[in-house]
């Protein structure tokens, strides 16, 4: 049974392009628009891994993690960060609030791939 | 007559201004690959205000009905020169939105062609991935192989390349968050102006609309600096980002 991962951005094209990299590896993707999106679905299904933009409306990237963690079905699911944010500060504070790791945009397909399937072991 | 030293006090605070406004520009084009024009017209704007204001409060210094009369008239100017620059701010907001919109639009046409396309290319990959494969230890093989590997290399590629929607978005933003915050220069510089004809003002004391002024434009330039600041985008090649895993 394929993997399920959890899409989330406010950016159409961005949330198309990493659905249509994930399935092309044969992965299950469901697409969320922000943060408070994310939350209803992931509540909904459970997701194997959680890839989220950061800078959203309503509700961040960031607190996002924080909100997961404390689901008891996302403890321990991979959840990674991909946004154009580069500063040190904060990914420093992506693993503060439980990420798994943080990409930065643009991001390569293939490279994606390889992390997800990394994270997902 | 004109009193001399009002006047000179004026050149000097205007020269003032003018290297001020020089400073931040450099200031603004060393830190940041961004477009400088906005921030450029701004703190011009921003600093000829402010040298007209200080010109202005030098008249009132100088009182007498001739200097009241030259004092309407400079915050006449001031007021018509933030009114300009705000209309014009505006207008450009409006703008960005619209080249926004139309970067939108096209991209969500651009990756729907580009979606049939590589739908095709993935098909034909594996097809020529499985007669690479028949045709092991052949020439053929080999450059059917080099030809897929290719193919998916220059896909993966285009993908990269048409994120460029998401930062460009994001820039505009950003450019139209600085122009809000350039926006409410104006409208303060324009209220400074009118507190400044307070006939009940006290010029050259600590505490004073004049000394107060200087404080607050110097508050509404570091604003704009903490606007500027603001904007998480710092790519400026459709280079892949980094990956960390904690």
């Amino acid at each position: 049974m394929a993997k399920s991962i959890l899409a989330v951005d406010d950016s159409a094209s961005i949330r198309s392009m990493v659905s249509f990299t994930l399935k092309s590896a044969g992965y299950e993707v469901v697409e969320a628009v922000d943060g408070v999106d994310a939350m209803t679905k992931a509540k909904a299904t459970a997701m194997d891994l959680v890839l989220t933009d950061h800078n959203m409306p309503r509700m961040d990237g960031l607190t996002l993690v924080r909100s997961l963690r404390e689901l008891p079905g996302y403890r321990s699911a991979p959840i990674l960060i991909l946004t154009t944010e580069s500063s040190q500060d904060m990914k420093n504070q992506g693993k503060a609030a439980g990420a798994t790791g943080w990409l930065v945009k643009p991001f390569d397909p293939q490279r994606l791939i390889e992390v997800v399937r990394k994270v997902l072991g | 007559m004109r009193p001399n030293g009002a006047r000179n006090r004026a050149l000097l605070i205007g020269t003032g201004w003018t290297l001020a406004a020089v400073a931040a520009l450099a200031s603004f084009k060393s830190s940041a690959a961004e477009p400088i024009y906005l921030g450029t017209m701004g703190i011009v704007a921003l600093g000829w205000a402010a040298v007209l204001l200080q010109a202005l409060a030098a008249e009132r210094r100088a009182a007498g009905a001739f200097m009241a009369a030259a004092g309407s008239e400079t915050r006449g100017v001031i007021e018509g020169l933030t009114q300009a620059m705000g209309e014009q701010m505006q207008r450009s907001r409006g703008e960005l939105v619209r080249v926004d919109d139309l970067l939108g639009h096209a991209i969500e046409q651009l990756m729907a062609a580009f979606h049939s396309v590589r739908d095709q290319v993935s098909r034909h990959q594996i097809e020529l991935a499985q007669e690479a494969d028949g045709a092991q230890g052949m020439p053929d093989g080999e450059r059917l192989r080099a030809a897929v590997e290719r193919v998916a290399s220059e896909v993966n590629g285009a993908v990269t390349a048409l994120q460029f929607r998401d930062v460009v978005g994001q820039k505009l933003g950003h450019v139209r968050r600085e122009l809000e915050v350039l926006e409410q220069v104006m409208q303060r510089v324009r209220e400074l102006s009118a507190e400044q004809s307070n006939p009940a003002a006290v010029p050259g004391q600590a505490g004073t609309p004049e000394a107060e002024l200087a404080a607050q434009v110097l508050d509404l330039l570091r604003e704009l600096e903490q606007a500027k600041a603001a904007s998480p985008v710092r790519q400026e090649l459709m280079h892949a980002g980094e990956v960390d895993l904690f």
